[in-house]
Order: C-alpha cells, then structure tokens, then sequence
C-alpha cells in the first residue's frame, strides 16, 4: 500500500498527492548549505513508514548531511543551513516554530561512533526517558528492559545494568546506542555508517536487529558498503554531489538500474 | 657585583616605603613588570595567530 | 636486514642524551628535597604542627602558618574554583564562535601572565589601603585570582578533549544545552577537570609575593581572616633572611613541608589521571 505513495517522479520534482503515512518522510526542495559549499541541491523524495531506506553515494555526495538535516542537528553549528521542507506526521519539521525537543523525540540517532555516555548501562538507557516522562522506579526498568530487549542487549548485560557502559565491546556499545535511542519510541530512526568502525560479527548482528527494528520504526541507514545495502534495505536512494539521482526499490537499484552514473557507481567505476 | 630583580626589589623594600613616593615609585616598578609580560603575550600570540593562518585554520 | 651503525648509534646517543636530562631534572628535585629535609631535620618534630611560631631565640612549630595558608588556600579555592569552572565551560560550550570568547581568552591569558608580585599590588590597593589593615581576605583574593586564569584554561582544555560525537548524542536524544553539558560531558571531562584544580592549588599553596602585601603575616595564633595571617610561605621567606639560627632550621622544616605537600599533590593528580584513563 505504500509504494504507490512512494513513486517520486524525480525529473519532474512533484509530489505525491497522497497523505504519506504515519512515520513516513517527505522532502521537498531540501537544500543545504555548510558556508558557501551547496551541499544538498533541490532533494526531494518520499522514505517510506515502517521499512529500511538506505541512502548510498561516494564520500561527500551528502548523505549524512540528508540524515543530520532531517533531526535538524545541524542548527549546532551556525555556518550550516538548511531550506525547504521534510514533512513527517503532516508537520513541517524544518519549520523554526517546530519544537525541537518534540522533533528529537520523534527521530532517534545512531552515529557512526558508538558514543555511550560516561555512566551505567541502565542510566545510559534511561537518560533521554527521565528527561520526557515521569515515570515511577519499575516503570524506568521496564522501559530499560523492553528497549534493551529490542536493541537485542538484554540478554548480554542483564546482570550487570549498573555497570559502566564503557566496558561494553564495540558492538555492543553500539547496541546500547540503539538501545538508548529506541526508549523514548520514536517513530523513525536515522543510522548513520551506524556499523563502519564495527567488526564483521557485531555488524551482521546490528543488521539483523535493524531488520526486525524495520517492522516498528522508520529507518534511514547511510552506508558506503553496497552490500550491506543491498542485503538490509527495502528501498535505495543514490546520491552524488548533493543531487538525488535515483531511488527506488532496492533490487532494481542494484541489478536494473535507470541512470548511468548509479550504474557506473554500482559496478564501482568510481566510488 | 650584587643586583636585583623588579619583583625582589619590590618584595624587600615595600615594608620600608615610609612616604608616598617611595610607594608610589615600587608600584611604578609593578607597573613596568606587567607591561612587560604584556608586551611578551601579545608577540606570543601574534606568532600564533601567524602560523593559524599559514596552516590553515585549526580552531 | 641489520640496522646500520650508525642509525644505531644516533639511536643509542639520542637515548642516553635523554637519559641524562630526565636524571638531571631529577637531579634537583632530590637535591631540595634532600636538603631541605637535613637542614630541617632538628625541627622535623610533632611540635611543628603543635605549637605557634615562637619568639627569636626559642624553638616552637609553624602551626598559625600551616592553619593560615590552609584557610586562605582553601578559600581561594572556593572564590576561585567554580569561577574558573564556569567560564572555561562558556569558552568550550557556548562561546566558540563568538567574539566575546576571543576577548575572555585573551584577558584569561593575560592574567595567567601576570606576575604574581603585581596581583599582590593589586589587592593590597583594593583591599588592604581601604580598609587599613592587612587581612587573611585579602590574602585569599589573591590567591584566587593566580588560581583563577589556571582552572579556566584546564577547565576549557578538558571540555574540548572530550568528542563531539558525544555531545551530538546527547542533543540527538533531544536534551536541552545544559543538560548535555552537566550530566554527559562534566561526566566525561570530571577527572581533568579536578586535575586542574589540583595543580592549581599546587602552584598557590607556595605563592609568596602575593601573601606579602595582602595577608602579611602573624606570630601569633590568629583564626580571623580580617587580620594580619600566618602563612607558611612568608614565614619562610622571613625566618630565612633573619639572624637567628632556630628561625633558619624553621624556615627549612617549613620548606620541607611545602614541597613534600606540592610533591605529594602531583602524585595525586598521576593517579587520578590514571585511574580515568584506565577502563
């Protein structure tokens, strides 16, 4: 039901005419600037609710830019800017009067380095949740342990919640991270090179989670490894110098594609 | 032959200054001190803004 | 492939040249302490941190002193810590595009420079002319104002070793500023942060020319602060230039113990350092 919403007609730059669903992402003429480098030109394109999007392109094409536009982390750093629209939930999210917290809420991060805070794996996980919501000591737990469960962690450090988080291995760090996002419920979640610095074993892990994570959440990973996109997402988008060239469902990306320079990038003629 | 150093000098006579311009003048001798290490400072920091510049911008 | 000699014996000089200065750095610091300890070593009893600073010609403790420059090193540390502090974290977190860092670094540095001598001169104008005594205030203020400029500049170095990517996390999950700041990153940069002030009471605990003008000194037993107050580095400074013999092993025993003091604070700050690091 939702592709017939999600054909983006890129030559054109029109819209679909009908309401995205709930957790989906709209863009509209995203433009992004870093001082005066343009570094995401005119995108527009529809990620679909409830099912893994990746965005592939070589380094500097824009691609964790599109991610860093969409939670709107980049107001950190004042030479950056970004113009347009991103519609999730019928709301303008770049829209200024759009309340941050509410837009961070709604949209989790996972970076590329697994990033625990210096405290216990159960105070890592609890953070953002004490911050949102009042909720009694059992409460906490049970969120702790339903988003430790789902960040498939639970079984690893049950018995030792109240340890340093830094003593976790790389991958499971990186696990927290998820799980640490993923407490608060939001409705999309943005992985950005989230298993780069991670070994073979912790990555093919993390891409199964982000599998069954797919079912709940929307999930937008930015990846330069194609077969990692190949393997986890449903729909591809290919980027090059800030342009979209190309999105589509993921098998036609990857073995029938329309434009030549996606095919030139998919067979690694450059990269 | 015996010398002395601004803040030496300062340190032992500023409990003999009787009238105001003995004061007055170990207080000058202050003064000078710290434009001194003033004047050092701002070379120091304009060697550094210096080599910013040729290494390009670091922070 | 062997190496060839003469790498091998540039390796082999460099090496030792190295060894030869680490040992003549190590040099010193054993000498005065070894000299201090023997030239003091007569004073070196429990009386010296029982009883008062005596009369010439007789033998007592440097107990006023001792109290003296723990009071007014601990009160700069309160006027002086949590200043530093908070302006280090402006110049790392908030400030680092703006203008008003640039001119606050630069003024940080400026009173990092400033000889000590000069700070005493200061406060002696502000605190001891108007109000017409010397005062262990004043000799506080002082120190807090040396203290100052060390614990903002650490405090900033700190900050900034910690990653970006931490601070990103945090706003990600939609924390506001502040939050970010005190829970994740103080958190993160605690132990370099303390170091800092460590280091920084080091350096103050041994000020002289400061105490000088400000809090002068006191033979007598004194716990107000709106008076004249012992301290430990100006009793030295003039038990060691009088003619007196018990006021000369004094001095020694008080140098003793102001270095040991500063030698025993930078282990501290080794093993905090390490104990951070170590996960």
């Amino acid at each position: 039901m939702n592709d017939a919403a999600t054909l983006v007609r890129i030559e054109t730059k029109e819209t679909p005419d009908l309401p995205a669903a709930p957790g989906a992402i709209l863009m509209r003429n995203l433009n992004f600037h870093y001082g005066k480098v343009h570094a995401l030109k005119d995108v527009t394109m529809t990620v679909p609710a409830n099912a893994v999007t990746a965005i592939i392109g070589p380094s500097g094409c824009g691609k964790s830019t599109l991610l860093r536009t969409i939670n709107r982390i980049y107001e950190l750093y004042p030479e950056q800017q970004a113009t347009g629209e991103i519609i999730i939930d019928d709301r303008n999210v770049l829209d200024r009067r759009y309340p941050l917290a509410d837009l961070r809420r709604l949209v989790g991060m996972v970076f590329q380095k697994p990033t625990p805070f210096p405290s216990s794996i159960r105070a890592n996980v609890a953070f953002a949740l004490s911050y949102y919501e009042r909720l009694s000591k059992s409460e906490l737990n049970d969120r702790v342990e339903d988003a430790l469960r789902q960040a498939a962690l639970w079984d690893e450090v049950k018995d030792k919640l109240n340890h340093s988080a830094l003593s976790l291995s790389g991958g499971q760090q990186q696990r927290l991270c998820i799980a640490r996002a993923i407490a608060v419920k939001p409705e999309i979640l943005l992985l950005d090179e989230a298993t780069s610095a991670l070994d073979p074993i912790s990555t093919a892990k993390i891409e199964e989670l982000i599998h069954e994570l797919s079912e709940r959440f929307t999930i937008m990973i930015v990846t330069h490894n194609m077969q990692q996109a190949a393997r986890v997402s449903r729909r591809t988008a290919f980027f090059h110098l800030g342009e979209l060239i190309e999105f589509g469902k993921t098998s036609d990306i990857f073995t029938n594609p329309r434009e030549q320079r996606t095919k030139d990038y998919i067979t690694g003629r450059f990269g | 032959m015996p010398s002395n150093s601004i803040a030496a000098a300062i340190a032992n006579e500023f409990t003999e200054a009787d009238t105001d311009l003995y004061r007055s003048s170990l207080i000058g001798l202050a003064f000078l001190l710290f434009v001194v290490t003033l004047i050092v400072l701002g070379i120091a920091k304009l060697l550094l803004l210096r080599m910013n510049r040729q290494f390009g911008r670091t922070h | 492939m062997a190496i060839p000699v003469r790498r091998r014996a540039a390796d082999i000089a460099a090496f030792l040249f190295a060894s030869a200065a680490t040992a003549f750095g190590l040099l010193w610091l054993f000498w005065i302490l070894w000299t201090t300890l023997r030239q003091g070593a007569a004073a070196l009893t429990p009386e010296l941190f029982t009883q008062m600073t005596p009369p010439p010609g007789t033998t007592g403790g440097l107990l006023n002193a001792f109290y003296g420059s723990a009071i007014m090193v601990l009160l700069a540390v309160v006027i002086g810590a949590p200043l530093g502090v908070a302006a280090g974290t402006y110049l790392a977190e908030h400030g680092r595009h703006s203008r008003l860092a640039t001119v606050v670094s630069f003024l940080n540095d400026v009173l990092l420079s400033a000889p000590s001598i000069v700070i005493g001169l200061f406060v002696y104008e502000l605190l001891v002319v108007t109000a017409g005594h010397f005062s262990g205030y004043a000799g506080a203020l002082a120190l807090a104002m040396i203290l100052l400029p060390i614990v903002v500049r650490t405090t900033e170095e700190s900050l900034r070793l910690v990653p970006d990517q931490m601070r990103e996390a945090g706003f990600a999950l939609g924390l506001p500023r502040w939050r970010v700041t005190s829970q994740i990153i103080y958190k993160a940069a605690l132990s370099a942060i303390l170091t800092g002030i460590l280091l920084g009471i080091a350096r103050i605990a041994g000020e002289t020319a400061p105490l000088l003008f400000t809090a002068l000194n006191n033979q007598f037993w004194s716990a107000n602060l709106n008076g004249p107050l012992a301290n430990l580095p100006v009793v030295i400074f003039q038990y060691a230039m009088s003619p007196y013999d018990e006021w000369h092993t004094l001095a020694w025993a008080g140098a003793f113990v102001l270095t040991a003091f500063v030698l025993i604070l930078n282990l501290l700050v080794r093993f905090l350092a390490r104990k951070g690091t170590h996960r």
